[in-house]
């Protein structure tokens, strides 16, 4: 070997370049994981689609164990009504309240607003389900008088839209932030009154941004599992009628996975299967408008601040038009929102403290009597483990994004598609791939380690999105400084830019907290439910909080024990929001410095 | 400021870490674990058994709570040491064996502000066949479980409903949500393990019999089947297990689910 190979090499496998190559395979992991779900979930749908053929599964309409029959059209036109209904009234309230909270909120109430729709958004599905059944239920039985318990399509509809709710306000929001300034200032120059300018101008504006907050709430809906499961009342009909009893995609995979004979099974999977491809066409299509809204607003680089509506607030002069009137409903919804929020929470907790008490919480647990401590240990075994195999992941493919990758490369445009996909996919799907992949392929079983590693799947997109978007806010020059001083890339990005990006980490690590302690359709397939003993170790099964509440509802006798774990929940979920604000206040104070 | 991120940072890790390494250092000292599966309607009573077990034996008694279908699933899958079913085993289910625990009755539950005391067998199954409303009664609504249930099977094989039920029939997951529907409907009727009834819900009696202990036990009570202990066919149980499953079957378990409110059959 000559010494000019030997050097040669010895480039090619420097520290550098290894260490490329490592954040390259982290980024691409995504990609395979995605891969993987699709992939093994189809495969284990094959014997199903086979056996029925695949135009009778789609097109059946009967489900019936008992002979074999397995169609899944009905559940296809609930999910379908179900969400259309949802959508409609959610996405309406939302765009509504978004344009409240932009445009016309106070400016005192604007933080405390924003934490109210963050808060809606951290509510854990199986609390919306608590209330849907025990309050909402009755209230519409006391009101309508159905013909039956108040389950079907005004229950799910009205639980169903409170929870996407908060999904297209952020992202209405944003974009409404986002439009030029030069607009609304036109307009006004032009002689329209403030309610003309956001009815007529701002909002048409932010189109783009609005649609796709739209398909990002159906994706939503379509995958709620947990809350509709409990509301719909899975009957055989067709959701035709306020109060008829319907099954949706996922009501049907959690109702009837129990009844596993190994064709029913596989047909449920390839229920699942079917969601799936919904929720990825739904991807392909936010991409197609995401692509869209690139053009136009390049020249004008002023966006609304705080300090322009401080100024124009006053510049109200009212005509009489319709936009006045929306003017006023804006109002009106965004305070029954705010009043929503705050009634769930207050139900919930005036029905829950009476029951807490420090035996209820930590003492020992046992078959005759059981506590939550067993909850607080596999929640936090959850959580310990899943951002153990997430955030190095995560962080390293944000790192990659950022400081590696050429942007605008195919490859990361791949990437980013597929951590979009990754973050769209709805949380009972990774519970079956999660029971289908781990519990029963690689003999795990219902056990800590299946759930732990299946929540890294479902956080992954949250830290590397936030971490990205944290990077991508260092400046420049102080890489420039470093590399001047004569420091490596990986010295650059470990001790100069990973430190300046800390805050965005632990937000991140903060968001994906309280995605583990909201998430329960996963983990009942994954963990199982065993809820009595403290877990001895990641073989065992264990409940976490949420699945706690699904399991004291269940058996009927420990209504008041589900309150109860149910306001701990929202408590948690109260203080991770807090924990993220203070975040972003020691980001901002610290930007300004 | 920095110091503080700084801080925040370490507790964390050490949080995370400390959590694993704390949870995986007691996988050393495990006390012997036995893992039951299946049946919500048997799951009150597994768990009474083994809070009476665990007082004289030092195990770990995991009482897992899903569907009969899955308990049997599950044992024939290796996932647990025994499964629990409120049902007869079906032909089909195969590689399985089941024991009677104990009898138990389907209770039909209203609300307790309902005038109904008595309703006859051809009017609940035409309710819930085809969804005709109970004649001369408030009752017009009917809730069922869903086709996992051991108690959904019961209840249709002793009622004969055999081509599933009317789509105004709600169908829920677990017997604590039929209790909580009916808690919160005057006009619908729902079945659970007559076990699980409780004060807030009331039982109401079928053609004339009420739905009580004694005329479960002798027969009289039409709506009734039994808690079936499924194991493995050709599998032994662990020794821990096998000491659990004898003292379930043994005369001294049968006191406590007597009193509990079900049949025995020893």
């Amino acid at each position: 070997m000559t010494t000019l190979t030997k050097i040669k090499t010895a480039k090619f496998f420097s520290k550098e370049n290894i260490a490329k190559a490592i954040f390259i395979a982290l980024a691409a992991f995504s990609i395979l994981a995605v891969f993987t779900i699709i992939g093994y979930l189809l495969y284990a749908s094959i014997p199903a689609f086979r056996d029925i053929g695949f135009f009778r599964f789609i097109f059946g309409s009967e489900w019936s164990a008992k002979s074999e029959t397995f169609g899944i059209w009905r559940m296809i036109v609930g999910t379908f009504f179900l969400t259309v209904c949802a959508v409609l009234l959610g996405g309406t309230l939302a765009v509504f309240t978004a344009i409240w909270l932009v445009f016309y909120c106070p400016k005192r109430l604007k933080k405390i607003y924003t934490q109210i729709v963050n808060l809606l958004a951290g509510i854990p599905s199986i609390v919306y389900g608590l209330f849907g059944y025990k309050f909402l239920m009755p209230l519409l039985v006391d009101i309508f008088h159905p013909n039956n318990a108040g389950f079907g399509l005004l229950a799910c509809t009205l639980i169903l839209s409170v929870m996407i709710l908060p999904t297209i306000t952020s992202i209405t929001k944003n974009s409404l932030e986002a439009v030029p300034m030069h607009y609304y200032e036109g307009a006004l120059a032009l002689g329209c009154s403030k309610n003309q300018a956001v009815w007529k101008v701002l909002l048409p504006a932010a189109k783009s941004g609005i649609i796709s907050a739209i398909i990002l709430g159906i994706g939503r809906a379509i995958g709620e599992t947990m809350a509709v499961q409990m509301i719909v009342g899975n009957g055989s009909g067709y959701p035709f009628g306020a109060f008829v009893p319907f099954t949706t995609l996922t009501s049907n995979i959690v109702q009837n996975w129990g009844y596993a004979t190994p064709s029913e099974q596989s047909a449920l999977i390839a229920d699942g299967f079917v969601l799936l491809i919904f929720i990825l066409i739904l991807n392909l299509c936010l991409m197609a408008v995401k692509k869209d809204s690139k053009g136009g607003n390049k020249f004008f680089s002023r966006r609304l601040r705080e300090s322009d509506q401080k100024d124009t607030l006053k510049s109200y002069r009212r005509t009489g038009s319709a936009c006045d009137a929306l003017w006023i409903v804006s109002w009106v919804i965004s305070l029954l929102v705010a009043f929503v929020l705050a009634f769930i929470v207050i139900f919930v907790f005036v029905k829950g403290f009476p029951h807490l008490s420090i035996d209820f919480m930590f003492g020992e647990s046992g078959n005759a009597h059981t506590t939550l401590a067993p909850a607080f240990v596999s929640t936090t075994m959850l959580i310990g483990l899943a951002l153990l195999l997430a955030l190095p992941l995560g962080v390293g493919a944000a790192i990659f994004l950022n400081e590696y990758a050429n942007k605008g490369s195919i490859f990361v445009k791949v990437i980013r598609l597929f951590v979009d996909t990754l973050a769209g996919i709805p949380s009972i799907i990774f519970g079956l791939f999660g029971m289908v992949f781990f519990v029963i392929g690689m003999n795990m079983g219902y056990s800590l380690w299946a759930g732990g590693i299946t929540l890294a799947l479902i956080i992954l997109p949250t830290i590397i999105r936030s971490t990205e978007q944290s990077l991508s806010e260092v400046p420049d020059s102080m890489r420039e400084a470093s590399y001047a001083l004569g420091a490596g890339k990986l010295r650059t990005i470990f001790v100069v830019v990973l430190p300046q990006a800390i805050t965005g980490i632990i937000t991140s690590i903060i968001l994906s907290i309280g995605r583990i302690v909201n998430e329960s359709a996963a983990l009942i397939f994954t963990v199982g439910s065993a809820s009595t003993f403290i877990p001895q170790g990641y073989g065992d099964s264990a409940a976490s909080f949420a699945v706690l509440v699904w399991k004291f509802m269940s058996n009927g006798l420990q209504v008041n024990e589900a309150y109860a774990t149910a306001s701990i929940l929202l408590i948690f979920v109260i203080i991770l929001n807090l924990l993220v604000s203070l975040m972003e206040w020691l980001f901002n104070r610290r930007k300004k410095i | 400021m920095k110091k503080l991120t700084k801080i925040l940072m370490s507790a964390l890790c050490i949080a995370a870490i400390g959590s694993s390494m704390a949870a995986l250092g007691g996988c050393g000292s495990k006390k012997e674990s036995i893992t039951v599966s299946g049946s919500s309607s048997v799951t009150p009573i597994m768990e009474k058994l083994a809070a009476e077990y665990e007082k004289t034996h030092d195990v770990r008694i995991t009482v897992n709570m899903s569907s009969s279908g899955a308990g049997i699933s599950d044992t024939q899958n290796g996932l647990n040491d025994f499964g629990m079913s409120s049902r007869e085993l079906k032909s089909s289910e195969t590689g399985v064996k089941g024991y009677t625990l104990c009898m138990d009755g389907i209770a039909l539950i209203v609300n307790k502000d309902c005038s109904v005391t008595d309703v006859s067998k051809t009017d609940v199954k035409a309710l819930y066949e085809s969804g005709t409303a109970i004649p001369d009664t408030t009752i017009t609504a009917a809730i069922g479980r869903d086709a996992s249930s051991g108690t959904r099977t019961a209840f249709d094989e002793l009622l004969k409903i055999e081509n599933g039920y009317a789509t105004s029939v709600a169908t829920l997951a677990e017997t604590g949500n039929v209790i909580e529907a009916i808690q919160g409907s005057t006009n619908s009727i729902g079945y659970i393990s007559y076990g699980s009834l409780q004060s807030t819900v009331k039982a109401v009696s079928l053609d004339g019999v009420a739905c009580t202990t004694e005329n479960i036990m002798n027969n009289t009570y039409a709506l009734q089947r039994p808690f079936v202990i499924v194991l493995k066919e050709n599998g032994t149980l662990s020794a821990a297990a096998q000491g659990f499953y004898d003292y379930i079957m043994s005369a001294e378990a049968q006191t406590v689910i007597t009193g509990a409110g079900y049949i025995s059959v020893k």
